[in-house]
């Protein structure tokens, strides 16, 4: 359900409420000076203004409705108002069962005691009050239906009290409930209708006394009309009344005219007030229609600026997703360029720092904003920094580049200075704002040194170097554009200028031959060790080594070339090349020599032994033969020559081995040495076993050589030691290893004759025999053979001896080869 | 059928001599032909030239033959003989004074049956010889 909407005007509401307080204190004023005239004659009021039981009534009416109907918030005086009404509601009561007849003596005897003559209230006033009081109450509720019962409640007092006065103004006694006590006096009419209007005004915007106080075209009305209802009717009534009294008029002629008065007066209020709800309407459809003709404008205003808000909200979305966009783009630049970049204001404080400012400066960029940019600049450089700097604020570019050559540096947070190279930008906009681009060129610095040391180092070397470097250009005669002072010295030049106003041509000993050469140059793409006879600048012919490679440079090709004086080197190949001649027809006829040799050393083999063979053969034959004929001294002779022919055979053999043991290889292999000598020395046992020798050989002595020929050599020793111990009373023989300086020694020593160490030099010549052959028969080659056997090894040998305390021979052989 | 004979291929005739000296003493002498270079050796084994009426099925018990010989040398000899379906298995020992390592390997290669250096000294050669003769006419088989 919709509640009913009431415009109602606040500031009329209140004051409404105000005047139902003012009928409270007024009837409260009325009632209390009505008692304070009356109560202490204690008697009956005549003609009755008002009954003090009725004011006593009403008084408690006013007070309840002082304290419900005031409207204000405090809970004390409600609750006193409160107290008021329920002590009126319960007179009333008591009154009606005195009516009643129920209950009258137990009141009777109570209520003289209260000063209350209950029986003296009239019925239907009395009912009225009692209702009254019921609505103050009700006033206590603030719920709508309790509203409702107020006005109800109100309606019923109200309506008594009003035929009440009426009637006491018509003089019309059943009006104002007279009977023989009691009865209605004006002032408790009067006070009732107050309490009435009183209560209804308490709770202004309830019920139909809501639209009294409304703001709309139906208060408004009501308003007009109300007073002259209320004023007119009555004052109308009095006058016919009046009229009639006076004699003026009859019955029926006041009646009549009464009615005519009615119908006139009120016509005209209605007449005139509809004429204003007429204009009222009037102006209403007026301004409604204006409303609408203005709505329509506004509409379409409205859809306009809706469409050119709509325009310009796409509008501004655009130029913020181009600004999103740019700043997007600037950020992106900022931070992706590989430089650190710093935007300085014009104080020279940085306002704007990219990522790349820690690495290249060792700074955050929020460690940047705020500082100077001058305290990135070294000490040193502080001066020339500032020079710059004013010069560039003076006339800003948009792009200035610092420190190209490598001669800029930063401190960097760690205070390590940093080479760089500084770009410098003025942004356009208030306010001189400057950005500064440093780029890490350390490593360009590093390597730009490096290359200037390196060029020095080259520019040194070729300088140094005693052969000639030079450039020369394409042309057919030829310019040199480069020559080093080896150059100027091979073509005895006194000074490069000289050198480089010759024609390469004039260099050459043989006309034409620089075109020659260039030819070939340029088909083989070079030359390499081209010779040549050149001509100094004095005119002397010297031998020339050439080399040139082409370059290809933006003028064109030149030729990187070396030259060498090599006169000197010639000679020296001519002396090789005599010498390498002699020495090829030296070495043929050492091979045909060999050859030669060779040859001798086969038939020494066959041939030589062949007449040694017959010699002793036929010296045999004739022993035997001619046994009886021969006396002793023949017989001696004979067995000389057969034992001179048999050593000379010997003889032959040991030559031809040492002639052997020099030409044959070595086949070297693991050999056992223990082994081979104690297998020799069972030979020389079984050969002479007449002999007691003592023999001691050290076990599994190994060794890395030739197994035949070291077999040779052990051969050699041991017979030699086995020989020279023949004259010994205890021979002793013994093979060994010694290390020395861990090198392995081997000894073969005997305690046989031994030798003077004064001919030990000659020991191992070959036919050089240090005892005389009939005391110890030898040929003097064996010690010959060892010897060049060991050396052939790569090893050592030597003797250590004294006469009659025998010898020890000593040797090495070097160790397997590591592989 | 007459006893075998050894062949003696020798250009030395102080060596022929002596050697015959030696087989004089076992009386094996009567058995000895000589050959006095590789002619006349390869003459006699194949039954040629001088030798054209030799009974090729009387083959010497052993041939003594030395290396350095005019007109063919020994080993030349040798390698015929070996090289002959008749003479294959004819035993041949090389008598010899060289002492070289290469006339040795060289020999046993083209398959020689022994090998002998002339000793100087007579006596041991008288024993070598004898032991020699003793080998290859009394004991030694052939196929």
């Amino acid at each position: 359900m919709v509640p009913r909407v009431v415009l109602v005007n606040g500031v009329r509401a209140a004051r409404v409420i105000v005047w139902g307080v003012s009928a409270a204190v007024l009837v409260l004023v009325l009632g209390s000076s009505l008692l304070w005239a009356y109560v202490p004659a204690e008697q009956s009021l005549p003609g009755g203004w008002m009954r003090p039981q009725a004011a006593r009534v009403f008084g408690l009416l006013a007070l309840g409705l002082f304290g419900l109907g005031s409207g204000l918030p405090s809970d004390r005086l409600r609750r006193f108002g409160r107290l008021f009404a329920w002590a009126a509601l319960l007179l009333m009561g008591a009154a009606a069962f005195v009516h009643l007849g129920i209950g009258r003596d137990f009141i009777a005897t109570l209520a003289p005691t209260l000063l209350l003559q209950l029986e003296a209230l009239p019925k239907v006033p009395c009912a009225a009050a009692g209702s009254l009081a019921l609505g103050l109450l009700c006033l206590h509720r603030r719920s709508p239906s309790a509203g409702r019962l107020v006005v109800l409640f109100a309606l019923v007092a109200g309506f008594v009290g009003l035929v009440a006065i009426f009637g006491h103004l018509f003089d019309a006694p059943a009006l104002y409930f007279a009977s023989a006590t009691t009865g209605m006096a004006p002032m408790g009419a009067t006070s009732l209708l107050l309490l009435a209007l009183g209560a209804w005004c308490a709770q202004p915007s309830r019920g139909a006394f809501g639209l009294l106080i409304a703001d709309d075209a139906g208060g408004a009305s009501l308003r007009h009309l109300l007073p002259a209802v209320l004023v007119l009717l009555p004052a109308l009534a009095w006058l016919r009344v009046s009229a009639q009294d006076a004699d003026l008029l009859g019955e029926a002629a006041a009646n009549a005219l009464f009615m005519v008065l009615i119908i006139a007066l009120l016509g005209t209020a209605l007449a005139v007030d509809a004429g204003r709800l007429s204009r009222l309407d009037r102006r209403n459809r007026e301004a409604a229609a204006d409303l609408a003709a203005l709505a329509g404008d506004l509409e379409r205003q409205v859809a306009a600026r809706t469409r050119e808000l709509t325009y310009n909200a796409d509008e501004l979305r655009r130029q913020v997703v181009e600004r999103q966009r740019a700043e997007a783009l600037f950020r992106g630049v900022f931070e992706a360029v590989p430089d650190a970049v710093l935007m300085v204001g014009p104080e020279g404080l940085i306002e704007l720092a990219n990522r790349r400012c820690e690495a290249v400066l060792g700074y955050l960029p929020e460690q940047l904003l705020g500082m100077a940019v001058a305290s990135l600049v070294p000490r040193d450089m502080q001066d020339n920094h500032r020079m710059r700097w004013q010069r560039f604020l003076a006339q800003p570019t948009p792009y200035t580049l610092f420190g190209e050559a490598g001669d800029l540096s930063v401190v960097r947070a760690d205070g390590r200075r940093l080479p760089v190279e500084v770009a410098l930008g003025a942004l356009p906009g208030d306010g001189p704002r400057i950005i500064v681009s440093i780029r890490d060129v350390e490593a360009r610095v590093v390597a730009m040194n490096k290359a200037r040391e390196a060029d020095q180092r080259f520019r040194a070397v070729v300088d140094n170097l005693p052969i000639g470097i030079f450039v020369s250009d394409d042309s057919p005669d030829g310019r040199l554009l480069e020559a080093n002072p080896a150059l100027l010295r091979i073509l005895e030049a006194d000074s490069l200028q000289q050198v480089l106003a010759s024609p390469v041509s004039a260099f050459h000993s043989v006309v034409g031959e620089r075109s020659d050469m260039l030819a070939e140059a340029h088909r083989a793409g070079g030359l390499s060790c081209a010779e040549f006879t050149g001509t100094t600048l004095r005119g002397r012919d010297f031998a020339a080594s050439l080399m040139v490679v082409p370059r290809k440079t933006s003028s064109g090709v030149v030729w990187d070339g070396v030259i060498e004086d090599i006169t000197e080197r010639k000679r020296a190949e001519q002396r090789i090349l005599d010498l390498n001649a002699a020495l090829a027809s030296r070495a043929a006829e050492l091979e045909s020599t060999n050859r030669e040799l060779e040859a001798f050393s086969y038939s020494v083999s066959h041939d030589l032994r062949a007449p040694l063979r017959a010699i002793d053969g036929f010296s045999r034959i004739i022993e035997q033969d001619c046994a009886d004929r021969l006396d002793d001294a023949n017989r001696e002779r004979l067995s000389r020559v057969r034992y001179n022919a048999q050593r000379m055979g010997i003889l032959i053999d040991d030559l031809l081995n040492l002639a052997r043991v020099t030409r044959a290889p070595l086949h070297r292999r693991a050999v056992d040495l223990s082994a081979l000598a104690t297998e020799i020395v069972s030979g020389l046992r079984e050969q002479d076993p007449s002999r007691e020798v003592d023999v001691d050989i050290a076990p599994q002595l190994q060794a890395w050589g030739d197994g035949p020929l070291l077999r040779v050599v052990l051969v050699n020793l041991l017979d030699n030691a086995w020989k020279f111990t023949g004259k010994t009373a205890h021979p002793r023989i013994g093979f060994a290893c010694e290390d020395h300086d861990e090198e392995p020694v081997f000894t073969v020593r005997d305690n046989g004759a031994g030798f003077d160490m004064a001919h030990a030099e000659q020991l191992f010549g070959p036919f050089q025999r240090l005892h005389a052959s009939d005391e110890f028969p030898g040929t003097g080659v064996g010690l010959a053979t060892v010897q060049r056997i060991i050396h052939k090894h790569g090893g050592r040998i030597w003797a250590v001896a004294q006469p009659q305390q025998g010898a020890c021979f000593s040797f090495t052989l070097p160790p397997e080869a590591p592989k | 059928m007459s006893e075998p004979t050894i062949l003696l291929v020798e250009d030395n005739p102080d060596d022929e001599a002596l050697t015959l000296h030696a087989f004089q003493q076992q009386h094996l002498a009567n058995r000895v032909v000589v050959a006095r270079d590789g002619v006349q050796a390869l003459d006699y084994l194949f039954a040629r030239g001088a030798w054209a009426n030799r009974d090729l099925a009387q083959a010497p018990a052993v041939v003594l033959l030395d290396l350095k010989l005019p007109r063919i040398d020994g080993l030349e000899v040798l390698r015929q003989v070996r090289a002959h379906e008749r003479t294959w298995s004819q035993p041949v020992v090389v008598l010899t004074s060289s002492a070289e390592e290469r006339d040795l390997v060289e020999s046993y290669r083209l398959g020689c049956n022994s090998y002998v250096r002339k000793p100087v000294d007579f006596d041991e050669f008288v024993a070598a010889a004898q032991q020699l003769g003793l080998y290859w006419l009394l004991l030694n088989r052939r196929p």
